[in-house]
């Protein structure tokens, strides 16, 4: 399994570990992006859910995978897991659609045949692609490059804490990606990395935690 | 010129309206507070109904809206999801 035990050999596991914020960090914002939608059912904010809950079963499949090939969990399971990239492969479906669902909500594409072309791109990308890594590390910096610049732009018109800490969050997963890429000429890099995309999820939890605590000040003032 | 409310906003003026005047309004009250044409008032209310948050009363020939415990609960959640939606440029 080449593309899932990445980085030095001491690293592996805590990837796993990292993993597990980003699950839990994806899921409770899919949560409350569920909440706005029970309350007004609008479309936007059950896709929106859609897509950190995408996100999440992405980093849950990575995060299980690795940490099976890590343990040793059972020698038929990591023989399996070692033949294919099909770990690897639903990681990247699923992060892919996460990414394209997020696009197409904050950029208000709302043409159906702009969507179904998007969509269409991605799964053919995926389904006849080779070299994965390269290219889900490429593809995933421009995705998330256009969704750091769109969170950018919002912060620009609101100017609130909350959406600058969204941006930030944003562009250091775009970063990340960059060293996920060079991780080839030295495996520090996918540290960095991992490292990188820690502190992006962090601070997306620390402006969740903030959005929590001050709706529950303003209902106590 | 005034910015455009977003369905969240027009929710949370209709039952603050409500709450505001003690729990109970006069439509035409309503649509004074709520700053609504009577068309989009009626289709504000009666999804306001739908979803449990708003009850009609007759009283007296006269119809009033009540605001339930499901409407005041939206008014303490609005604040989170006002500022969670904000957050992303909904």
């Amino acid at each position: 399994m080449i593309l899932l035990l990445n980085g030095p050999y001491w690293f592996r596991g805590l990837d796993a570990l990292f993993g597990l914020v980003y699950i839990l960090v994806t899921l409770l914002i899919a949560a409350m992006s569920y909440k706005a939608y029970k309350l007004t059912e609008e479309k936007k904010y059950s896709y929106f859910s859609a897509a950190f809950g995408l996100m999440s079963l992405g980093f849950l499949v990575y995060s299980l995978t690795n940490l099976a090939l890590t343990t040793h969990i059972s020698d038929q399971l990591n023989q399996m897991l070692s033949t294919f990239d099909f770990a690897f492969l639903i990681h990247m479906i699923l992060i892919f659609a996460a990414y394209t669902l997020l696009l197409v909500i904050t950029l208000k594409i709302q043409q159906k045949k702009v969507i179904i072309l998007l969509f269409s791109l991605m799964l053919l990308f995926t389904a006849f692609s080779y070299q994965y890594y390269l290219k889900f590390h490429i593809i995933s910096f421009l995705l998330l490059f256009f969704l750091g610049h769109q969170f950018y732009t919002n912060y620009l018109e609101k100017q609130n804490r909350n959406a600058k800490l969204v941006f930030i969050s944003f562009y250091l997963l775009t970063c990340a990606q960059v060293f996920f890429l060079v991780m080839i000429y030295n495996p520090i890099f996918y540290v960095v990395a991992d490292i990188l995309q820690l502190f992006g999820f962090g601070v997306l939890f620390y402006m969740f935690m903030r959005v929590l605590q001050h709706g529950r000040t303003k209902r106590e003032a | 010129m005034g910015e455009r409310r977003e369905k969240l906003d027009i929710i949370k003026d209709i039952l603050e309206a409500i709450r505001d005047k003690g729990g109970t309004i006069k439509p035409t009250h309503l649509l004074y507070k709520s700053n609504l044409s009577h068309d989009s008032m009626k289709r504000y209310v009666s999804e306001l109904m739908e979803k449990e948050m708003v009850q009609e009363k007759e009283d007296k020939d006269t119809k009033k809206y009540i605001i339930t415990n499901k409407g005041l609960k939206f008014l303490t959640d609005y604040q989170q999801i006002k500022e969670f939606t904000d957050s992303f440029g909904f």
